[in-house]
């Protein structure tokens, strides 16, 4: 089999499932979606291209443009991840959604086109299609948010369709003035684009990546969907813009300024991030917020990679980028899993607020258990895969003292000790959300009932967990795969990269005794220990309350001071305080201050421009049919005085 | 900083208050010599009837009973020895503690070194388990909390009951023993019962004080519960009022099995 | 007059505006509790008069009246205690909440006490108690918290409630002296010379003078003895270890110096009604000279060191403060309040005997637990230098221990004495029969708590322990 039918089956088995939905037929749209992804994925595998090569799997012409749709090394190692990622997120979307068959055809209809979409965007290797799936990605993740029809859902859903397009109007101007500076809309003939094309394009792509200030849609609309389309709009949606952004970084030379630039938004967007997940209490924001934290990490790398390419360090490039696409498959494994983990916590406890949820893990074992895998591996600690690309981040942070650049090393050191602050912060965060929902006890009766979800739940989170603990303890395989994509451009000719892996190797050992020893504990405890169970040890008091416990905002008073500065200061207390106090309220809340102050008022203002046209759509066909007509007359007489 | 320091040179004063301070760790507490007039072990001779029920009905405890004196209920007031000097002695040894109440019934024939020796028995479960480190959380319920202070002092520089690996814990699931001063209230019953669940087996109970042992003065008390002592026996009966630090070393150590 | 015998006067109905132009004339309330003849009794002090008042009111009728506490809020807790023990409704009263849940009211429950709490999904309780990490005693204690930071604290108490006032009503009150002693262990002095004290007022009985001065040093050596063992307890909560360990020692030295004396570390059984049980004879009283001389060079050598240490001023300066107003308004006694610049000492208010000759009470302004600390340790020099003073002139004094006469029938005794805490009042009534009909007992405890409470208010809660050492209140003083 060649790969161009491979393609064709691919692409046939996806657009099947557009109608499969349909009708309603949800196990049918399921497969064939999850097969066409499937193919699509195999294909990367099995034949991605050496080098600089392109190894194309369609071409024609739409109209007067040409279309071609192909694989790069880069693609392809973003095919796999998106294919890999689809097809697990169509399985939970599958469990998620069961019970719910009715008026969920459109949501099938438009998961299955945002799967399209994906592929589409990365495949395409012209502007054109690539506008078309951009476009199509970022329309059909609208409908596919909108399962809920209520007010916030919706207001949510519009604010993040008019941050998109925002987007794709940077995008298309960026493309417009590419085919302005080379005549071509394919991306072969995109290299040496000048800079400022260049930058105009990454702006665009970084809308949808998250990177800060444009990162303001994520903690709005990924709350809203539901967790099978925030996972891989968390996970996957927004690798597309890494994608986007890496491909443009491959057409030019960037000057050396404009990386400084990058590296310090990008860690400016990590620090944004991760202190935004240490003040939100909502597990889905949490998420949101640390997805920015994390596509800061990954900004990170690129940046320093491009920095060493730049300087002429081959090794520094090499970490960089095999930091940053490390990260971004790791990220694309863990985030999923969480998101897909906090919809089995909303679907049972119906709450999504740290506050008012508490001891989970003992009514919720495997889904706590799954949960605190998650956190490991997102806070980059050992035994998962989030340490092993953080630690690469880290490390082509570290080689930048090395070099001999003054410059070099002041961003080396801001970056190494800011990187150091996001990764604390992370693990703060999420030791903070994993012990608020899921040890003590529940804090409110929604908490206090909750039941264990159906197995069928834990499936994609358990496959994802287990890829997590792969990831962590064979990062070195897993590196030494993606070393093999790599064009010689990327390979540092001074390095044998495969020999240092070596090196890990006995670090893997002790890992894998530390994590025998852990088994071994755990099962001597199951079997040997009779326990004397009584509850926990409060002082003797008799009457003990939930509110006892620390809560999400008394966590990160410490921190407070500093975390201010990234997220606003939003505290009412209200407290009489007298002698005799009757009184007393508090709250405390974060707020995005570049969402509130900058991106707010301007999506504010374009909402209230198009509700100017509101007064147009009225419903009524007869209406609509009028519309037609005087478009058709007004095309009628356009022409004619064209003509003429 | 409102109050600014007036010396620069304040090490120097700690270090001369460090050696005015010099050792005040007492070198062997259980061969420690207390006042003269430290009311120990009493021992008695009954005289004649008639002033021993005198002395019966002056006790503000009751803790004279037929024939006998109960070191439970003593709070060595001393009104016996000052009224009936013939009678009632109180020695000068704080060796009181025992390991059974029936032993605090004194019939006043036994010498205080006899009683030190045989009071506080310990047994190889009790010396295997805390015999190097016992570790023991106190639950205060009712009484006039001079008890605690004395148990307070016992882990002081001077007693300094730490030195034979016995420390006061914060948790009771860090503890081996729970000791109880005071009477026992109707409102620390509930908290007295969860100390106790909360301390993993296995568990001893110890009682320091005539409060705890007998409820004392407050025995009368309107608002005691008392229910505990029925269900749980105590294992080491520290009498006292308050107990002495000594007291406590010397009972303590006894049960640890620790060589004198 | 201290101690006083009062016939018990006509009951009057005019509660508020006797209280309105007591208050007015400076007059602030000592105690306030309804009798067991179902009268109210308000004993009111004018410290600068040295005037005691006693006033009797005809018990409410229809189980309302307006609360006084609206008048003055130093009645507060006199109104929660009335309320706890009658049923009475102080009408508007702001926080009306059981003080102690005694025995005899099973219809309030411990656990269900009205705490504070917070309309806050954000803040959380701190909820320490009754069983504490130390060897302490019993009381619940609710932190609301925005972090580490203190908003507000409540203290429950009563777990300490054995009903000791029962005990001292029942059969004859000249021999409660062991009871009196063991209202508060700590202050075993303070609570049986009190008792002592209003027992030969009610019996008509006087003691000698050099027994008088016995007294005061047992009462001065108590102070200074519990001074140093908070001083230890402050030093080692802010791990200053070798304050703890010298103070500890120091105050071993003076307790010692007391089991010398009567065979009790504690000064139990020093004291009896109409005497003392063991007197200060020469040899002892050369002793104790020599003992007290090296003891008050002991402190000052420490104190030295670490009132000018700058890693103990840094931890108690500007810590647990509580305002001078607030110390007016609350009705704060003793130490409490000289420690936050209002001189409220019943030593100098309310004098007896030897205390004509004591010097200026000692007054710092700050509030702080700096100036609870540094007043503790001037007060213990003080009260070492008013020992030897008195020792310096006492005479040979031995046992006394005269059976006392009949009570007096149908009169309330009154005594105030200035413990280490601050001043202790008891109040004893007799009926027509010399029958003991009531016994009241005011430990400065009592009015403290509330000290403690607002001390801590925004206060990071790590403070909490120097907060609580700097008073160290007594649980069993305040649930009797």
């Amino acid at each position: 089999m060649t790969p161009q039918t491979m393609f064709l089956i691919g692409i046939i088995l996806l657009f099947a499932s557009l109608p499969a939905s349909m009708f309603g037929w949800r196990k049918i749209f399921t497969l064939s979606a999850m097969l066409g992804a499937g193919f699509l994925g195999a294909i990367a595998i099995l034949w991605h291209p050496s080098g600089d090569g392109v190894l194309t799997l369609a071409a024609f012409h739409l109209g007067i443009f040409p279309v071609e749709l192909g694989l790069t090394w880069l693609s392809s190692i973003f095919l796999i991840l998106l294919s890999a990622g689809c097809i697990l997120g169509l399985a939970h979307g599958y469990a998620y959604l069961n019970g719910h068959e009715d008026g969920l055809r459109s949501h099938g209809f438009f998961l299955a086109l945002l799967v399209i979409s994906l592929h589409l965007t990365v495949l395409a290797r012209d502007a054109l299609m690539l506008f078309f799936a951009w476009e199509l990605m970022g329309f059909s993740s609208f409908f596919a948010i909108l399962v809920e029809r209520d007010e916030p859902t919706w207001k949510a859903a519009k604010y993040y369709l008019i941050f998109m397009q925002a987007g794709a109007a940077v995008l298309l101007t960026g493309i417009a003035m590419a085919y302005a500076n080379t005549g071509s809309l394919r991306f072969n003939d995109w290299a040496g684009l000048p800079a400022i094309t260049a930058f105009v394009l990454m702006i665009g792509f970084a809308f949808k990546a998250g990177f800060f200030p444009f990162h303001s849609w994520l903690p709005v609309a990924h709350p809203m969907a539901p967790s099978h389309v925030s996972g891989m709009m968390s996970g996957l949606l927004t690798k597309t813009g890494i994608y986007g952004i890496l491909m443009i970084l491959l057409c030019f030379q960037p000057p050396l300024a404009s990386l400084y630039v990058f590296g310090a938004i990008a860690l400016i967007t990590a620090l944004t991030g991760v202190f935004h997940a240490l003040a939100e209490t909502d597990i889905k924001r949490i998420l949101a917020w640390s997805s920015i934290e994390n596509i800061g990490i990954i900004g990170l790398g690129i940046a320093f990679a491009w920095l060493g390419r730049n300087l002429n360090v081959p090794a520094i490039t090499l970490f960089g980028i095999l930091g940053a696409l490390l990260h971004s498959i790791n990220h694309s494994l863990f985030k999923p899993m969480l998101f897909y983990l906090s919809g089995n916590v909303q679907h049972q406890a119906h709450e999504r607020d740290i506050n008012r949820l508490g001891g989970l893990q003992k009514k919720m074992p495997v889904t706590g258990g799954l949960f605190f895998a998650g956190s490991l591996a997102i806070a980059g600690l050992p035994f998962m895969n989030g340490f092993v690309s953080e630690f690469l981040v880290f490390l082509t942070i570290l080689e930048g003292f090395r070099v001999h650049d003054v410059g070099f090393n002041i961003a080396a050191i801001v970056g190494l000790s800011g990187l150091a602050y996001v990764a604390s912060i992370a693990l703060f965060a999420f030791a903070r959300m994993y012990g608020l929902a899921f040890l003590g006890e529940p804090r409110t009766d929604r908490a206090a009932h909750v039941k264990e979800t159906t197995r069928s739940l834990w499936i994609v989170p358990s496959i994802l967990a287990g890829l997590c603990l792969m990831g962590g303890m064979a990062g070195d395989y897993m590196l030494a795969w993606l070393h093999g994509f790599l064009p010689g451009s990327m390979l540092g000719s001074d390095i044998d990269f495969i020999k240092l892996l070596e090196r890990f190797q006995p670090f893997r050992l002790v890992l894998v005794i530390t994590l025998g020893f852990f088994l071994l504990m755990f099962l001597w405890r199951r079997r040997k220990v009779r326990f004397q169970r009584e509850s926990t040890w409060g002082c003797g008091y008799e009457k003990p309350s939930a509110k006892m416990q620390y809560t999400g905002t008394s966590f990160v008073h410490p921190v407070e001071p500093i975390m201010n500065m990234f997220t606003g200061k939003q505290r009412e207390l209200d407290f009489d305080s007298s002698y005799f106090p009757t009184r007393l309220s508090f709250v405390r809340e974060a707020r995005d201050r570049i969402q509130k102050r900058l991106i707010a008022p301007i999506v504010m203002a374009i909402h209230r421009f198009l509700d100017l046209f509101a007064g147009v759509q009225s419903g009524r066909t007869q209406v609509y049919i009028t519309y037609g007509l005087v478009f058709l007359v007004a095309v009628l007489i356009w022409v004619i005085v064209g003509e003429s | 900083m409102k109050h600014k320091p007036m010396t620069g040179l304040t090490i120097f004063d700690l270090i001369k208050a460090r050696i005015r301070h010099g050792d005040q760790a007492i070198p062997d507490p259980l061969k420690a010599k207390t006042d003269q007039l430290f009311p120990g072990l009493p021992s008695f001779r009954k005289q004649d009837d008639a002033s021993w029920n005198q002395a019966r009905q002056s006790c503000p405890t009751g803790a004279i009973g037929e024939n006998t004196l109960d070191l439970g209920r003593c709070v060595f007031c001393g009104v016996c020895q000052r009224n009936f000097p013939e009678t009632f002695t109180f020695s000068n040894s704080f060796k009181m503690g025992a390991s059974r109440r029936e032993t605090l019934v004194l019939d006043g024939t036994l010498a205080p070194d006899a009683y030190a020796a045989s009071s506080v028995t310990t047994t190889p479960d009790i010396r295997k388990l805390y015999g190097r480190s016992f570790k023991l959380r106190s639950v205060s319920a009712g009484g006039c909390a001079a008890c605690e202070l004395e148990l307070n002092a016992s882990t002081n520089v001077n007693f300094d009951i730490n030195r034979y690996g016995i420390d006061i814990v914060a948790s009771p699931r860090h503890a081996d023993a729970v000791v109880i001063t005071g009477p026992i209230t109707q409102n620390m019953a509930y908290a007295l019962e969860e100390t106790w669940k909360a301390v993993p087996a296995p568990k001893i109970l110890i009682l320091a004080g005539a409060c705890a042992i007998s409820g004392g003065l407050f025995a009368e008390a309107p608002a005691l519960e008392r229910d505990f002592l029925d269900k749980i026996e105590a294992i080491l009966y520290l009498p006292g009022c308050p107990v002495h630090p000594l007291t406590i070393v010397h009972g303590i150590t006894a049960l640890m099995g620790r060589k004198k | 007059m201290n101690p006083s015998l009062i016939s018990v006067p006509e009951a009057t109905l005019d509660l508020h505006g006797s209280i309105r132009d007591a208050l007015g004339r400076g007059f602030r309330p000592l105690a306030f509790y309804a009798d067991a003849d179902r009268s109210l009794i308000c004993l009111m002090g004018n410290d600068d008069t040295h005037k005691l008042e006693l006033m009797r009111f005809s018990f409410p009728e229809g189980g309302t009246y307006p609360s006084l506490t609206e008048l003055s809020n130093e009645f507060h807790m006199y109104e929660r205690e009335l309320w706890e023990e009658t049923g009475l409704i102080p009408q508007s009263h702001p926080w009306l909440k059981p003080v102690r849940y005694p025995h005899d009211r099973p219809e309030l429950i411990l656990k269900d006490y009205p705490f504070l709490t917070a309309k806050s999904e954000s803040m959380h309780e701190v909820a320490v108690g009754p069983v504490h990490a130390g060897v302490i005693e019993p009381g619940q204690f609710r932190f609301l918290c925005e972090g580490e930071d203190v908003h507000h604290l409540e203290i429950q108490l009563g777990y300490q409630h054995r009903g000791i006032r029962k005990l001292l009503e029942k059969g004859d009150i000249r021999g409660k002296i062991h009871l009196a002693e063991a209202i508060a262990g700590d202050t075993a002095i303070g609570h049986g010379l009190a008792y002592c004290r209003a027992v030969e007022a009610l019996c008509g009985v006087e003691v000698p003078d050099a027994i008088h001065r016995e007294r005061a040093i047992a009462l001065e050596m108590e102070r200074a003895a519990m001074h140093l063992a908070d001083l230890s307890a402050l030093a080692g909560d802010i791990a200053y270890i070798t304050g703890m360990n010298y103070y500890a020692a120091v105050r071993t030295k003076v307790i010692n110096l007391s089991l010398h004396v009567c065979g009790s570390r504690f000064g139990k059984r020093w004291l009896c009604p109409g005497g003392v049980n063991y007197g200060i004879g020469s040899e002892k009283n050369r002793y104790m000279i020599q003992l007290l001389t090296t003891i008050r060079e002991d402190i000052r050598v420490m104190g030295t060191a670490m009132f000018n240490d700058s890693g103990v001023l840094s931890r108690f300066d500007g810590t647990g403060h509580v305002t001078a107003d607030s110390i007016r308004d609350l009705h704060f006694v003793g130490m409490a309040a000289r420690s936050g610049g209002v001189l409220r000492d019943a030593r100098k208010a309310y004098p007896f005997a030897p205390y004509e000759q004591f010097p200026e009470s000692i007054v710092f302004p700050q509030g702080d637990v700096y100036a609870r600390a540094i007043l503790r340790y001037k007060e213990s020099l003080q009260s070492i230098d008013f020992c030897l003073q008195l020792l310096a002139e006492l005479p040979e004094t031995a046992s006394l221990t005269p059976k006392l006469p009949e009570p007096r029938r149908d009169v309330i005794a009154v005594s105030i004495v200035e413990g280490w805490r601050g001043e202790i009042v008891h109040l004893i009534r007799t009926d027509k029969e010399g029958k003991t009909l009531s016994y009241r007992v005011y430990d400065p405890s009592f009015h403290n708590w509330m000290a403690l409470a607002l001390a801590v208010r925004n206060n990071g809660i790590s403070d909490f322990p120097v907060c609580n050492k700097s008073f160290n209140l007594s649980y069993c003083g305040n649930d009797l």
